[in-house]
């Protein structure tokens, strides 16, 4: 007899494997990079092709004849590459088999939407377990209903995770500490810049000094 | 099994000579890859064996997919692959995830003939 697995059930599974690949691998999320993430990738067996490709393409996973490969958009910054990668890791453990059936194919978004939304759960926790996270927003006094936008910064600064403001915001709204698409607008790299400074990397001597070595 | 390095340069050598219908020298062609005439004719007479990565380049510019140097190797229209992508595709991003389809395949091929060698 099969028994199926509903949505959350299925969602819950994959953040339970990704609890257990964060173990077998002993990764930490602080030092969880595209270093670590390369190293993983070859213990699995899974080869790497930086692609250029359009923007809306992040990664893509094949495996046909016992060979799973991963193209990367190499136009990519680090932490989506990092985040695209976790997700193509799901496909790898879960998708296998029914990628070689032809029971999944390229471009049916439809019947592919769990698939994918399951491989969005495992990255999320794969990367940066809710956990971890609960206990950062508590560590910072975050209060659900009353955080602002100077405190996502905050958050992004201190829990030493690799991930991306709009993951932090997605987080905050999934655990109800702000409302669904509150802070959309906010463009929170340069509230971090106002806050913070501009990053030595992006300052006008920086960039000349760059200039003038190469 | 035919050599298959000696099929590539036949295909790099006939696609050049037939380029845009008057063909392109080995100069021109090495300048356009940032090599030497020299590795050119070497590809052509399988003496130097392309990578699968200079393969890729030589079939983006031809404008053929590299399925073109692998007659034995299968190309499939369906592909089975699952993507990470931020809307829906259009034909071009569909092209481009085939050619990387092809660029497994082909890359598949090339090690089945280093093996057996």
């Amino acid at each position: 007899m099969t028994t199926y697995l509903s949505r959350t059930e299925y969602y819950e599974a994959m953040k339970r494997l990704a609890a257990e690949k964060r173990e077998q691998y002993s990764l930490n999320t602080e030092k969880l990079g595209l270093q670590r993430m390369r190293e993983l990738y070859k213990s699995e067996g899974i080869t790497i092709d930086l692609w250029k490709t359009s923007q809306k393409i992040r990664a893509v996973y094949m495996c046909d004849g016992g060979d799973p490969s991963v193209l990367v958009n190499r136009g990519l910054p680090e932490i989506p590459r990092l985040f695209a990668m976790a997700h193509e890791l799901k496909h790898h453990y879960c998708d296998q088999s029914a990628l070689n059936n032809g029971k999944i194919q390229c471009g049916d978004y439809n019947a592919n939407e769990v698939i994918e939304k399951a491989a969005e759960v495992f990255a999320a926790e794969f990367i940066y377990p809710e956990q971890d996270f609960l206990n950062c927003v508590q560590l910072l006094g975050l209060e659900r209903g009353n955080v602002s936008p100077e405190q996502i910064v905050e958050l992004k600064r201190n829990c030493g995770a690799p991930v991306s403001y709009t993951f932090l915001r997605k987080r905050l709204e999934w655990f109800e500490f702000i409302e669904k698409a509150q802070f959309m607008k906010v463009q929170f790299q340069k509230l971090e810049e106002q806050i913070h400074g501009v990053p030595i990397y992006r300052q006008p001597w920086f960039k000349a000094h760059r200039k003038n070595r190469k | 099994m035919p050599d298959i390095y000696k099929h590539i340069g036949e295909q790099i050598r006939e696609l050049r000579t037939s380029f845009k219908g008057k063909g392109i020298s080995q100069d021109d062609l090495a300048s356009e890859f940032g090599t030497t005439a020299n590795t050119i004719s070497r590809w052509e007479t399988a003496t130097y064996k392309p990578s699968v990565m200079e393969l890729e380049k030589l079939a983006r510019f031809f404008a053929v997919p590299i399925a073109v140097f692998f007659p034995q190797a299968q190309i499939t229209p369906q592909i089975n692959a699952l993507l990470s992508a931020t809307g829906d595709l259009d034909d071009d991003d569909l092209e481009e995830v085939t050619r990387y389809a092809q660029f497994r395949k082909a890359r598949a091929e090339m090690k089945k003939a280093k093996r057996k060698k």
